[in-house]
């Protein structure tokens, strides 16, 4: 008999969860969170500044990356910070901008927490950008949209589909921003944004790994606690219109494999409509025995792969698939079949053997996401700024296999309707399948 | 006394070796903190380098096979199997060895193991199923061929190794060509006697231990192997540019084979990862870094390698620019090379790249099971000395100036750089200029491809 998750394993792994982790608000607002671990040899840090594409709009898309690069120009304290990290052993320091924050990370000794800290809070306070570098760093900027979008298929087909997406919300703008917009940032732009977003009342520090708690609390006040907080501007949520018709865009590339990206819009991260399609998602496209696979792979052998996804935000969440087309006069034949096996999927397979299975793969994957301590410090980060609490981490799992299956499949028939996907095709120039 | 406050390197690593009665060898290393299991089996000699002469692939796709029906299961159920339990199995090729790994929930460690040892020992490799494995290595080549980075450097690779050890996945020629024999021939010449190594990582009980060390003790035995060889290419000063009208950035490639790290030279493998660092690591203060992105901002990213395998190696660069850029990111480069390997390194660089790589190291280490496939990958690929990992950071204290300059001075080899660039036809102009490389050719990819899938 295969194994299941039962209350005795569930409350094992709930315990590996709740793994230490202090958190205290500076009263600048400043968000600290210390995961300390001694089982390990190196620590950690992540500065998450809570803004993202999300709160860009056309004429300034792509700032918030932008910014991330600029913040690695050093200040009048640093300013090479870069050769000072790598002269103390503070390595793999590196940055990402998502939709919904922007976050600067590193790995270190615990003997150069105070150094870390005190350049954190001093790119945090006092950066100074200069035009010379705004125009290098804009040169790369506009090398890596042509790496990840403007010379990639693939690229392309995300932006695209994020487009025909979101009519009105941000998360229609790409995050590398428009090459216009790219091209047209100027100092008083980006030293604006900076002054807005860039505060300890709208920032999260964690620090994860082999580092003394009390040594980082008494670093922390030192370097931190003397920040002004600012006015940070909230604008209020754009409400995306519910999508009622089907759309659709083709494009035009020389690709020797078109496929299809589609996206349909749904609720936020931490919804419990989130956390069902979630379930959803690995019901219909997790591994080879999954619905999807067996109906379209396997039975109707019209693709050789398909995938699903949910990527969750703040505001919304998009129900991805995605699946290569090779026999371009079924376009139509396959997604409409496709949309009907998740129909049928929804109808039969939200089973008592399916969840338990989803619930093995949650586990699994959480689990495996706690062994290295990086990957808990952006877990722990994630939670935080995107769901307000690095608590929610513990509960995801409860709330996941809380769910019933009603609940589940009327979530399922409510969004993954045909009207309120948006479909992205890429093919080539002659329309010849390869 | 924590596992951080080491006194001496080797109590870094810590695992067990067994060696059973047929002669392989099986290591474990027990962590309790997750209620988690990982199972890696290494097949060393068994990548894409023992593929048959115009069957490319073969290893891979006979890996990939073996998952789809074993034993009891055919592939629907034993996919089920895995998939119940939460798991997949993460098959890996590169040119010299095969791996299978399957991890998941310790309480399921038993199931986990009967899978995985019917997957090894008793798969069906049906002809239904093979055909479809086959569509689906098609299209994922097919989709291999979309991507301009690895193209690029598979463009590279084959020019520099003349045609050789390339496809690990397979062409659309070689995928087409293999049969089911071809797969079994290959699973029960190279696979079951490919003398595995099983490596045990997470909550290890007795009982299973016990069950695994004797069930493994069955499935396979120790076989001599036979010693490939492999000629060095001789070192040439050649620039071909591959051509796409889409392409709107291009793709640069540059290096040369040089000669496999032997046992003995760990020190001079440890002296070349302080050069690689320092060239172009990841880190931002890499001499490559520097001047391509920041001082010039031609690039969003310029990093340099040194592979090693025990038949063969390459030194190799690779960065992207827009068509426009592309003559000055290769002078650029070039005369960053030369100057690198007259004037050498200072001590500040040294330090920095030192740091570097004992952070990597400990990082490397963080988890039992990295910390086991490191320990493995290292003796086994490399034959090292057992002892090697836990010296790994008193031997890299060890490297002198003097040792690391002097590796320059004899490895970096600007004037035998075989170089690609896979762009837009309109840098040929720009490329005709560069007096570096004599002899510029240039092939459009269509043509050098020439995989036009008829179809099925």
């Amino acid at each position: 008999m295969l194994c299941m998750l039962d209350s005795k394993n569930i409350n094992k792994i709930s315990s590996y969860i709740r793994f230490p982790v202090h958190k205290y608000t500076l009263h600048n607002g400043l968000r600290v969170i210390l995961s300390p671990n001694k089982n390990i040899h190196t620590a950690s840090y992540l500065m998450g500044v809570c803004v993202g594409s999300r709160q860009e709009q056309l004429g300034i898309t792509g700032i918030s990356h932008m910014f991330e690069h600029l913040m690695f120009k050093g200040t009048k304290k640093y300013p090479q910070f870069d050769k000072t990290y790598a002269d103390h052993a503070v390595t793999e320091v590196n940055a990402f901008t998502s939709y919904d924050y922007t976050a600067y990370h590193a790995s270190f000794q615990k003997d150069q927490l105070e150094l870390v800290l005190d350049v954190e809070s001093n790119r945090l306070s006092q950066l100074k950008l200069t035009q010379k570098e705004l125009d290098m760093e804009r040169s790369v900027v506009q090398e890596e949209r042509l790496m990840g979008v403007d010379n990639n298929p693939s690229g392309i087909a995300m932006e695209k589909l994020f487009e025909l997406s979101f009519k009105k919300h941000a998360y229609r703008h790409p995050i590398i921003g428009y090459k216009k917009d790219i091209a047209n940032y100027d100092l008083k732009k980006l030293n604006t944004w900076y002054k807005h977003y860039y505060s300890p009342n709208n920032a999260v520090l964690v620090i994860s790994g082999n580092f003394s708690v009390k040594e980082a609390k008494k670093h922390i006040n030192k370097y931190f606690a003397c920040l002004k907080s600012q006015t940070i501007i909230k604008k209020s949520k754009i409400i995306e219109p519910e999508q009622r018709v089907a759309r659709y865009k083709s494009i035009t590339k020389q690709v020797k494999s078109p496929f299809v990206r589609m996206a349909c819009v749904c609720p936020k991260i931490g919804s419990r409509e989130a956390y069902a399609l979630e379930i959803i998602s690995h019901i219909l496209s997790s591994g080879e025995s999954s619905v999807l696979y067996q109906s379209m792979v396997r039975e109707s052998k019209l693709l050789s792969y398909i995938s699903t996804g949910l990527w969750s935000f703040i505001d919304y969440s998009v129900f991805l698939i995605s699946y290569p087309l090779l026999q371009l006069d079924q376009e139509k034949h396959i997604k409409s079949l496709m949309l009907k096996n998740i129909q049928k999927g929804l109808a039969k397979s939200i089973t008592k053997y399916n969840l338990e299975k989803v619930k093995n793969i949650h586990t699994n994957q959480l689990l495996f996401s706690l062994k290295k301590d990086t990957d808990k410090l952006f877990l722990l980060s994630d939670f935080e700024i995107q769901l307000g609490d690095y608590k929610k981490l513990y509960e995801k799992l409860d709330i996941l296999h809380g769910l019933s299956s009603q609940f589940i499949k009327q979530v399922g028939e409510k969004y993954l309707q045909a009207e309120r996907f948006s479909c992205i095709t890429v093919k080539n120039q002659n329309n010849k399948a390869c | 006394m924590t596992k951080s406050n080491f006194k001496n390197t080797s109590d870094l690593i810590n695992y067990q070796e067994l060696h059973v009665k047929t002669g392989l060898k099986i290591f474990f290393l027990e962590d309790d903190s997750l209620p988690t299991i990982q199972y890696h089996v290494l097949f060393p000699n068994t990548g894409s380098d023992m593929d048959p002469k115009d069957l490319a692939g073969l290893a891979f796709v006979t890996a990939c096979l073996s998952e789809q029906g074993a034993g009891d299961f055919n592939s629907l159920d034993l996919q089920k199997e895995l998939n119940y339990l939460g798991t997949a199995l993460d098959i890996r090729i590169n040119n010299q060895n095969s791996s299978i790994e399957l991890s998941g929930l310790s309480w399921h460690g038993r199931r986990l193991w009967d899978l995985l040892e019917m997957i090894l020992t008793k798969p069906h490799f049906k002809q239904k199923e093979w055909l479809l494995l086959q569509k689906q290595c098609i299209n994922s080549r097919l989709q291999f061929l979309d991507k301009q980075q690895a193209v690029a450097r598979e463009f590279w690779k084959s020019n520099t190794f003349q045609n050789k050890c390339i496809q690990a996945r397979g062409s659309l020629k070689s995928l087409k060509r293999i049969t089911l024999q071809d797969i079994k021939t290959f699973y029960k010449n190279k696979f079951q006697k490919g003398n595995p190594i099983l490596m045990l990582a997470g909550k290890l009980d007795q009982k299973l231990k016990s069950h695994i060390v004797s069930s493994f003790e069955s499935m396979f035995s120790y076989c001599d192997q036979n010693k490939t060889s492999f000629a060095i290419p001789a070192p040439t000063n050649q620039l071909k540019l591959l051509t796409k009208k889409d392409l709107i950035q291009a793709q640069i490639y540059t290096g040369y084979a040089i000669s496999p790290i032997l046992k003995h030279e760990v020190k001079k493998w440890i002296t070349f990862k302080i050069i690689m660092e320092i060239l172009g690591g990841h880190s931002m203060t890499s001499r490559l870094f520097l001047n391509l992105r920041e001082k010039q901002g031609l690039t969003y990213g310029v990093y340099s390698y040194m592979s090693f395998s025990n038949l063969y190696a390459y030194f190799m660069i690779q960065g992207a620019t827009k068509n426009s850029s592309v003559k000055l990111f290769l002078t650029s480069l070039l005369s960053l090379l030369k100057k690198f390997r007259d004037k050498g390194i200072d001590k500040i660089e040294l330090q920095r790249a030192k740091a570097c790589l004992k952070s990597q190291y400990l990082k490397t280490i963080e988890t039992v099971e990295s910390q086991l496939y490191y320990y493995v990958y290292y003796t086994c690929y490399f034959n090292f000395p057992t002892s090697m990992p836990a010296k790994y950071l008193d031997i890299l204290n060890s490297i002198s100036l003097q040792d690391v300059n002097q590796l320059i001075k004899t490895s970096i080899r600007p004037e035998h750089l075989q170089s690609i660039v896979y762009a837009h036809p309109c840098t040929k102009d720009s490329l005709k200029q560069l007096k570096n490389f004599p002899k510029l050719q240039v092939i459009s990819f269509e043509n050098h491809f020439k995989e036009n899938l008829k179809k099925s």
